[in-house]
């Protein structure tokens, strides 16, 4: 095998002489800014934040350069127009087959040209020992030759592409250098509401099915759904929101409808808008319902409590039908809980609506206990926040549920323990298992064991069985 | 573009502007390459001549690769030259078994190309090999990347010869009877 292997490589590395295409790639050169302010890039060295280290042969700390970042490096010196890879030739080493196990090893030249024509060349091998299947060794082997070959290929442009890691130097005084570790900017994210043109806002971190409620209830609540629209909602519904008169934002000190207040309500809104999105926010009301049911959302301490859910139950029987009037019995409890919710929270769905100026400094989450504090006074203290990763005390914990870690087996001593006197304290009580060993019972006797018993003439209780066969045999 | 006894040469361009033959093989294409060669020499020089009184002085250890790129690319800028790798064969491939395991030998012979931005350009090659290495993909790794290395110094360090060679041939009047300039 280890021969055929070879002359596959053999005949692959025939190719060796192909023509490059990005040669007859129109060319463009630098201006001479251009080319200085590249020049005093690839000059400088490497910052702490590019260079990973990893364990190399010998117990010594190997320093190297991601892929991703290399490529990162590439887009940020030359410009991402400014350069291009290209696998000039992809050549099979060997491979060969033992035990069903693939073994390969693959090596591919890169070239790496700039876009007024100047290249570099570099070879990148990659390799991979008992893969399972050939597909899989392939795949992986091409890969890694070819992210090699590229950070080889653009390391010959300079120290600021990675020749400076071949330093040793430089290498012994990065090492004590420290960097932070970069912010997770969550403004900076490429999403799939972004609307290219638009500069987006803090408003479209508002869950979408929040925005799609709005022109629903628009005609039946004029003043609710003035305090619940978003500030400028960014997302891809503002197709819809747009021929509908834009709501005027209203101070936020507006009373918040209470549940007993059920608003005067119209029965025919179904404006053309309406009908024309109808499917889409039924279902967001449908998913929206379900908030309905938290416990947070209804307001267990007041008095109107059973009035309100009464009211509920009075709309949802009255209103037999969904369609129109469907979305109507969730308007008064999805306001309430929108309502409930943006308060308790502090987003920003209700504050920017004091003519888009007047925003938290810092919005953050608070606990629920003190929402009513927030409603009156708008600020509470700092100790109120909210913290995810709280674990009661109260609740007996027997595994760690931040850590992702095999349980171990009991041991077998633990499974022997038996608690007589409290049951409910052996760890693995299996209640209705039967017991093992099973209990010493009145032997059920087999005439096998009665003729060995009976020759040895230990027991003298088998007698009356023995006379018995023997009565058998007589008759 | 073959020079000739018909063709006028304008008198002011420089000799070196001339092409004398189809390619520039070896052979400077413009004094910018001559000047540029030049200046990468004294870099090298003035690195190698801090280790000029020990005993032992072997150029590609003082010199790695890293070095000599990066002289060249403040020599001729990155702009100014270009790298290629042409070839890379294998010449020699053994395996030994021994007590614990197998070990593998491979050499590798590889062609690297260096262009300057005038077209001067020059081939060399270079060797790797990799001895009693446990793993085959190992012993092939090492030996193709550091035969390209090799070869790539080795095409560096060549650029001199184009301009003492050059410098011979003006000197022994190489190009005097090929090229007729009219003054």
């Amino acid at each position: 095998m280890g021969s055929n292997g070879w002359h596959q490589g053999h005949l692959m590395g025939s190719h060796m002489k192909n023509k490059v295409k990005s040669e007859d790639a129109p060319l463009v050169p630098f201006e001479d800014q251009e080319t200085e302010e590249i020049q005093t890039k690839l000059d400088k060295q490497l910052g702490p934040e590019y260079v990973s280290t990893r364990p190399g042969a010998g117990g010594i700390r190997v320093s190297y350069i991601e892929g991703w970042k290399a490529i990162n490096l590439a887009n940020q010196v030359f410009g991402f127009n400014g350069w291009r890879s290209e696998i000039k030739d992809v050549h099979l080493d060997y491979i060969e087959e033992r035990n069903g196990k693939t073994n390969l090893s693959v090596s591919v030249i890169v070239r790496v040209t700039l876009k007024d024509g100047t290249y570099r060349e570099d070879i990148g091998c990659g390799s991979i020992e008992n893969s399972r299947t050939r597909a899989a060794a392939f795949e992986k082997a091409r890969k890694e030759a070819m992210t090699d070959g590229l950070k080889r290929a653009l390391r010959c442009f300079g120290n600021a592409m990675g020749n400076c890691l071949y330093d040793k130097e430089y290498l012994s005084k990065i090492s004590k250098v420290k960097c932070a570790p970069p912010d997770f900017d969550e403004t900076n994210l490429m999403r799939f509401t972004d609307n290219m043109s638009v500069p987006h806002s803090r408003a479209s971190t508002i869950p979408p099915n929040v925005a799609l409620n709005v022109p629903v209830q628009q005609p039946a609540q004029p003043q609710a759904q003035q305090s619940n629209i978003p500030h400028e909602p960014a997302t891809s519904n503002t197709n819809f929101i747009a021929p509908q008169p834009r709501p005027i934002p209203n101070p936020r000190n507006q009373p918040i409808p209470k549940p007993n207040q059920i608003p005067p309500r119209t029965t025919s809104h179904a404006t053309p808008n309406n009908k024309h999105n109808k499917k889409s926010a039924e279902k967001d009301n449908d998913d929206f319902d379900d908030s309905i049911t938290f416990s947070d959302d209804i307001n267990l301490e007041s008095e109107d409590f059973n009035d309100e859910l009464n009211d509920m139950l009075n709309t949802k029987m009255k209103t037999p039908a969904p369609g129109e009037h469907g979305e109507q019995q969730h308007e008064n409890p999805t306001d309430e809980s929108i309502s409930q919710e943006a308060t308790t929270n502090d987003t920003p769905s209700t504050q920017p609506t004091k003519e888009n100026e007047i925003r938290p400094s810092q919005v953050s989450f608070v606990k629920a206990r003190v929402a009513e504090d927030l409603q009156k006074n708008g600020d509470v203290a700092k100790t109120h926040a909210f913290n995810p990763a709280f674990i009661s005390p109260s609740i007996r914990r027997t595994v760690d549920p931040t850590k992702s870690t095999p349980i171990k087996r009991t041991s077998a001593h633990e499974l022997k323990t038996v608690r007589y006197d409290n049951p409910k304290l052996m760890p693995n009580r299996q209640i209705g298992k039967p017991r093992y060993p099973p209990p010493k019972r009145a032997r059920v006797d087999s005439g096998k064991e009665n003729n060995v018993i009976d020759n040895n003439g230990k027991q003298p209780s088998q007698e009356n069985t023995n006379t018995a066969s023997q009565q058998q045999t007589s008759s | 573009m073959n020079s000739g006894d018909g063709l006028i040469i304008n008198p002011n361009i420089d000799i070196l502007d001339l092409v004398f033959d189809d390619d520039f093989k070896d052979k400077p294409a413009s004094n910018w390459s001559i000047s540029k060669i030049g200046t990468l020499q004294a870099k090298m020089e003035t690195i190698l001549s801090k280790y000029q009184g020990k005993k032992f002085r072997n150029i590609k250890i003082e010199l790695p690769l890293h070095r000599l790129l990066s002289l060249a690319n403040e020599s001729f800028g990155y702009d100014g030259w270009s790298s290629e790798v042409i070839d890379v064969k294998e010449t020699e491939y053994v395996v030994e078994i021994k007590d614990n395991g197998e070990t593998h030998s491979v050499k590798m012979e590889c062609t690297v190309k260096i262009t300057l931005k005038d077209g001067t350009y020059h081939e060399d090659t270079g060797i790797g090999r990799a001895d009693n290495l446990p793993s085959k993909s190992m012993a092939y790794m090492k030996a193709k990347k550091s035969s390209v290395t090799d070869a790539t110094k080795n095409a560096i360090h060549g650029l001199k010869d184009i301009v003492l060679d050059h410098e011979q041939k003006l000197r022994s009047g190489y190009y005097d009877g090929r090229v007729k300039a009219f003054v």
